[in-house]
């Protein structure tokens, strides 16, 4: 277990030296910045502009982010052949693809905790109080881009990594679209045939819309335990676990040779 | 993965909504709401707030008073975009039904709300509430439909309490045959309608409504 930490925060280390790292910091400020001066404008419910601002421009950061590193990595391992020594030393296959996935977790949760802070001073500053659920939308962000990072792992295991990255964004895309399609099948377009087949995309595709729950958190509404909560969460781990099973029949035949 | 993905991205192309010739009114962004809120992502809930920012405030809209088709069009995205956006949603469900004498699509917004969250009381009643008032007939079969899904849902506690389906049908019902209890409810919406307008001809046409109710 401590060679698989170890691994992960040198990894993760490594990535963090990279100097988008700054960039995604400079631009959560700048974004503050630019909410603050709009945080006076008032269109019906207190500071709901203000904070939708914030949560969707910290979505995306989390997104880039997330795709930033998730192919920096993988690229470094397939380009430089950075599992060959690990491996050839005894360490576990599967072990060294917990490490991969823990050097993103660590580094998109580092990257939580800045907007986090960043979060608490500017809530603290416009609004004399900090919501906590707000905050709970961020770690949603930062889960779900943790998701797509791991997609472009797994999918660069088969793929090339362009391609890779170009399904993670589409399975974001759609996976975002699928609330929609739902109502869409159910309330606008009433045919069998849809209603059939929307339950299969529903439940084969990842659905990104259940880590969005800005509607209701930046409305002051309360949060479901199970809808907006417990099953986000239970949801994260089931396709983590799948993509790492997926990434795992792949890596397991991979040779320990540079390159493809 | 290549034909998953052309697959998924065939059907969506199927769903997408087709170009419709409408005499030059509406916008592209309002062509289907439900479209461009999947199409949005995750900032479905900022532009809500920009369109009702638009709409309210500098828009064309708020300039020429626009038709009622448009302002239903603004409404229902501004509703699909966040469907727990209450004041923009009820501003816009009040106004068309108290000012521009379009109870359904007032109603509609409530409705539309509630495909997002069919378990939120809030919207069932006020869809009940606005219907009562404002709407002439009464489609009662409607009615008693949300009445009783309103019976149903826990929140109901929170907000009328203990109340049974029959007290509840027939408080509505004198509700609805009391022209005085009527009037009172559309004096304080266009009260709260005028407090929250910032448009001056908005403005205008509000105070002319309040003066024939008087």
């Amino acid at each position: 277990m401590s060679k698989i930490v170890t691994l992960s925060l040198l990894q993760s280390r490594s990535l963090f030296k990279e100097k988008a790292t700054y960039l995604f910091g400079v631009m959560a400020s700048m974004i503050i910045v630019l909410s603050l001066g709009l945080s006076s404008a008032e269109i019906g419910a207190k500071h709901k502009l203000f904070e939708d601002i914030l949560l969707t421009s910290q979505g995306y950061f989390f997104l880039l982010a997330a795709l930033f590193y998730a192919f920096t990595q993988s690229s470094r391992d397939r380009n430089l052949g950075l599992f060959v020594l690990p491996v050839a030393n005894g360490m576990k296959r599967r072990e060294y693809l917990v490490a991969q996935m823990l050097s993103l977790g660590w580094i998109i949760s580092l990257l939580a905790l800045l907007f986090l802070s960043l979060d608490l001073i500017a809530l603290a500053v416009v609004e004399g109080r900090v919501d906590p659920l707000l905050l709970w939308q961020v770690f949603l962000y930062a889960l779900s881009s943790l998701l797509v990072a791991y997609m472009v792992m797994a999918f660069g295991q088969y793929v090339s990594l362009t391609n890779a990255l170009l399904y993670s964004v589409a399975f974001f895309v759609i996976g975002h679209g699928l609330d929609e399609l739902y109502i869409y099948t159910k309330f606008v377009a009433e045919t069998a045939y849809l209603t059939d087949v929307m339950p299969l995309l529903y439940y084969l595709l990842p659905n990104f819309s259940l880590f969005d729950r800005q509607s209701t958190i930046v409305n002051r509404q309360a949060l479901d335990v199970w809808g907006d909560v417990l099953l986000p969460l239970l949801y994260f781990s089931v396709w983590t676990l799948m993509l790492f099973l997926a990434a795992l029949v792949k890596f397991q035949k991979k040779g320990l040779t540079i390159g493809n | 993965m290549i034909t998953l993905l052309l697959a998924v991205s065939t059907f969506l192309a199927y769903l997408a909504p087709r170009p419709v010739m409408d005499n030059g009114e509406g916008r592209l962004a309002y062509a289907d709401p439900l479209f461009l809120r999947a199409a949005s992502n995750i900032s479905h809930t900022l532009l809500s707030d920009v369109f009702w920012l638009l709409s309210s405030e500098t828009g064309e809209l708020s300039g020429r008073q626009g038709s009622l088709r448009e302002m239903a069009a603004t409404a229902e995205t501004i509703t699909v975009m966040d469907p727990l956006f209450f004041p923009a949603i009820h501003y816009y469900a009040t106004y068309m039904a108290s000012i521009r004498d379009a109870t359904q699509e007032g109603a509609a917004l409530y409705a539309k709300a509630g495909w997002f969250h069919p378990d939120d009381f809030r919207l069932v009643f006020n869809e009940m509430v606005l219907r009562l008032t404002y709407e002439e007939p009464l489609n009662e079969e409607r009615l008693v439909a949300l009445a009783k899904r309103a019976m149903t849902m826990p929140e109901k506690m929170q907000y009328i309490g203990p109340v049974a389906y029959g007290e509840m049908v027939e408080g509505m019902m004198h509700f609805a045959a009391s022209r005085y209890q009527r009037n009172e409810k559309k004096w304080e919406d266009l009260q709260w309608l005028l407090k929250h307008s910032a448009n001056a001809k908005r403005k205008e046409e509000i105070r002319r409504q309040l003066v024939l109710i008087k």
